[in-house]
């Protein structure tokens, strides 16, 4: 092997190897959104797909009242998408994500820890009138993460993040649109 | 100035581990081998987790490495019969310890160098700009820790009359001991000396257990090197360091700062005491095996 058959065999090498001993990073390859017939939609965009060591994914979501009349809106920990979490959707074995707003640090409702999280259960209600919209941005922190796959935006704690009603007679329905995240690994060479 | 008169063999020294493939395969290796950035060392360093890559370059490959590089400086040469020859020049054999130390110091710190220099370019791409001190601070330190390393391969390969002893001696010795399994073997010293068992995850305030297991070159290396990093008081790696003192982990790595929590901290558990360590190894092997070399039988 001569030197320059050298050089490009162990440059070709380091760039395959380069952060195999690393901890695996995330790309948010999809999301989608599937919204029931309820007065209430929910959008869900990656504000930044990259789930990295040195940055975390973003995701903005977005609550709106499409309907015509003002909607009391029910939920626990944070007002008014409470604490979410990525659940694993089928058996990749893969556990539960929980995703993390600044808003945390500004309620003494919920409390963060390095590998949990703990809530008040007490019901934080408020009013989205007609047409309004509340957009929150939720964090992907990749060391929660314990692999890619498919995973279904839910309530961390409680399967159903909020419950809503038109009038202060009418019952509360709960409200879970259904959304998918997908997780795939970042190549080492990306 | 008049060049020294072992010069000239550290140059000869050098030069031939430079022209060797072995010498440059440490580099690429290296950089696999340190790169290695977790979400946890991240949350702590920041953008100086680039500098523990360099400490994680430093240990267990490079000792692996530097040994291997320079086990035979003499006992090849003792063999071949060179080493006659070699002494019919105007020269000591202190002078040519200190040739063959010198001179293979520097053909194994430029790999290492290079290594260092695309682990800083890897990381200060991906994680922005570190501290340029603590950078060159473990990096000098890292330096010191190969010439002990070299110095100590040097001194079995003055003392030993066959390959397979010496090669027995620094591999099956001193890396499988001292810088292998040193934990577990310092850890049983200790207790066999006071009687007192050591749970591992919960180990004793005592100095002694810690002052016998920083007496190994790595450990002592880890240590000066996670004190510049500002990691922890430890011989372990950084990243061991952070679970223990940032995630609250239990695991069997032992650090001052966990064990000895509201209590005074022995003063010669201070972790630049690393580096009088790592001298002792430096100087008193190879003056131990030049007294021995001066005096013995070249045959």
């Amino acid at each position: 092997m001569n030197r320059r058959q050298y050089l490009a065999v162990s440059t070709a090498a380091l760039s395959g190897l380069a952060g195999c001993l690393g901890d695996t990073e995330y790309t948010i390859s999809s999301v989608e959104t599937e919204d029931g017939s309820h007065p209430l939609a929910l959008d869900v965009t990656p504000a930044d797909r990259a789930i990295e060591i040195e940055s975390p994914g973003r995701l903005d979501i977005t609550l709106r009242n499409t309907g015509t009349q003002d909607l009391r809106i029910k939920n626990t920990g944070v007002w008014p998408l409470g604490v979410l979490g990525l659940v694993s959707a089928g058996d990749s074995g893969s556990l539960d994500v929980l995703l993390l707003t600044d808003e945390y640090a500004e309620v003494d409702t919920v409390e963060i820890r390095p590998n949990g999280a703990n809530k008040d259960n007490a019901p934080l209600t408020g009013t989205l009138e007609a047409g309004e919209s509340i957009e929150r941005q939720y964090e992907l922190i990749g060391r929660r993460v314990s692999g890619a796959g498919t995973y279904t935006l839910q309530g961390y704690f409680d399967e159903v993040p909020l419950s809503y009603r038109t009038g202060e007679n009418t019952d509360w329905v709960a409200y879970h649109p259904t959304v998918t995240v997908t997780l795939t690994e970042q190549s080492v060479l990306s | 100035m008049a060049l020294p008169r072992w010069f000239p063999v550290a140059r000869k020294e050098a030069v031939a581990l430079l022209k060797s493939k072995g010498t440059w395969i440490l580099a690429p290796l290296l950089v696999v081998w340190g790169y290695g950035p977790t979400y946890e060392s991240w949350d702590v360093l920041g953008p100086n987790v680039t500098v523990g890559f360099v400490q994680v370059a430093g240990s267990i490959l490079l000792p692996l490495g530097v040994l291997l590089l320079t086990y035979r400086s003499i006992i090849q040469e003792r063999t071949s019969g060179s080493l006659k020859f070699l002494l019919g020049l105007p020269l000591t054999r202190t002078d040519i310890l200190i040739g063959k130390v010198f001179g293979r110091s520097v053909g194994a710190v430029l790999p290492f160098a290079l290594a260092t220099v695309i682990l800083g370019v890897i990381g200060g791409v991906k994680f922005g700009l570190f501290s340029p001190l603590r950078f060159i601070g473990v990096f000098l330190v890292t330096v010191l820790y190969i010439v002990v390393l070299v110095s100590v391969a040097t001194a079995a390969s003055a003392v030993t009359t066959s390959t397979v002893r010496v090669t027995g001696a620094l591999f099956g010795g001193f890396f499988l001991i001292l810088t292998l399994g040193w934990k577990r073997i310092g850890v049983s010293i200790y207790s066999a000396v006071t009687g007192n068992a050591v749970n591992p995850f919960e180990p004793p305030a005592d100095g002694l257990l810690f002052a016998i297991l920083r007496f190994s070159p790595g450990r002592a290396y880890r240590t000066v090197t996670n004190w510049i990093l500002g990691t922890g008081n430890s011989g372990g790696l950084y990243t061991s360091v952070i679970d223990v003192l940032y995630r609250g982990i239990s695991t069997n790595e032992y650090v001052v700062d966990a064990t000895f929590s509201g209590q005074l901290v022995p003063v010669y558990l201070h972790e630049s005491l690393g580096l009088v360590v790592l001298l002792f190894w430096g100087v008193v092997p190879l003056a131990l095996a030049g007294y021995r070399f001066k005096r013995g039988d070249l045959a």
